[in-house]
């Protein structure tokens, strides 16, 4: 397959045109699909379907930009922290957080740092868990406990600006 | 932000009135602008693919979990921002594929898959017998078999299913349906041949 191929995708998949298969190549590519086609669990569609109530109308969207959790659990243990730095950039606005295992077992806390720092209400949402508002202050630095093994997403809301909502990260 | 390459193919007619008839546009704009049932037909219509994405990967049913809700709410922060919801369905496995890919690489360490195929999931060559479908393809045929008549959705799976490393075996499928066996290859081939015009509409 040439690198060229236009249909080859970004994360290095070599591409399969459906239309080129002949009919065994038809086969099995259904086969492929078919031997994992167990229906999702009920509760899978209904936890998606109420995570609706997380959408943010109106925010400004903070990218991910870097997350040290992405490398492997070997790299993590090897270096002797078990503390994750994320990063969160909008236009006008960065949020770095640094996430460590908290004082129970499955329980993990963050500390935040805007920049600009400057005071601010934030947000902190994980699926399967009640939003709770914590206060960055005059230096935008702030603080959430007891976070628990759920996507985690950030607003950050303050006076005069656009409210900022960052990109779902997993935890835990 | 990890924006997703769509080919624009040409709009043939058969295309076109395809696209007339499909709801998907018109869910992802309404979800957009604040309406819950839009929502959920769109997970309605999608939890099932994300789910057979996952366990592609032999993930856990936890991981596969942790990763189709993750897919969808990458879905919930993009809404406003998809460039082609004709294609949402290859814009949903290919993000769910990657969020699989990040999973395994966070938890490397604990997979109980064996080397080989890790290898092959992280992005190395795969078995030769076994074609490797890009997200998208997945996707589209994915949902071209689900349009399929039950009927031949029934005699596609018998014959795949029974078939392990090897042809497909008209025996078993013959039992598994209580047909003749003889029966079995003209209707592998029209099924095969709606499947193709399934395909085809679909714009790959």
């Amino acid at each position: 397959m040439s690198t060229e191929d236009p249909t080859a995708r970004a994360d290095g998949e070599p591409a399969v045109t459906l239309g080129e298969l002949d009919d065994a190549g038809l086969l099995a590519a259904l086969r492929e699909m078919l031997s994992h086609d167990e229906p999702p669990p009920a509760w899978s569609a209904d936890l998606a379907k109420g995570s609706y109530g997380w959408q943010a109308l109106d925010a400004e969207l903070a990218v991910l930009t870097a997350d040290s959790g992405l490398a492997t659990a070997q790299s993590v243990v090897r270096s002797g922290t078990a503390s994750r730095l994320v990063v969160f950039d909008a236009a006008d606005l960065s949020l770095e957080i640094e996430i460590e295992p908290g004082d129970r077992a499955d329980s993990w806390r963050l500390i935040g740092q805007l920049s600009p720092g400057t005071p601010a209400r934030i947000q902190v949402r994980q699926q399967r868990a009640e939003p709770v508002w914590v206060a960055a202050d005059d230096r935008g630095r702030f603080t959430a406990d007891h976070l628990v093994g759920a996507p985690l997403s950030l607003i950050c809301a303050r006076d005069g600006m656009r409210t900022a909502v960052t990109e779902w990260i997993p935890l835990g | 932000m990890k924006r997703m390459a769509t080919d624009n193919g040409p709009n043939h007619g058969a295309a076109a009135a395809e696209a007339m008839d499909d709801p998907v546009p018109g869910w992802v704009r309404a979800a957009a602008a604040g309406d819950a049932r839009a929502w959920e037909q769109l997970v309605d219509r999608y939890d099932a693919l994300l789910w057979s994405i996952c366990r592609a990967f032999r993930m856990s049913d936890d991981d596969a979990a942790d990763a189709t809700q993750l897919t969808w709410l990458r879905l919930l922060e993009n809404l406003g921002r998809i460039r082609d919801p004709q294609r949402l369905a290859g814009w949903l496995a290919t993000t769910c594929r990657r969020e699989c890919l990040a999973s395994l690489r966070r938890s490397r360490s604990s997979v109980t898959v064996d080397d080989e195929h890790l290898d092959w999931l992280l992005g190395g060559v795969g078995p030769a017998d076994q074609p490797l479908l890009v997200a998208d393809q997945y996707a589209v045929l994915w949902q071209a078999f689900q349009r399929l008549s039950q009927w031949c959705q029934r005699v596609l799976r018998a014959l795949v299913i029974n078939a392990e490393d090897g042809p497909p075996s008209y025996r078993l499928a013959a039992l598994e349906l209580q047909r003749p066996v003889g029966s079995l290859g003209p209707t592998r081939a029209r099924c095969l041949d709606q499947l193709r015009k399934l395909l085809d509409s679909g714009g790959i």
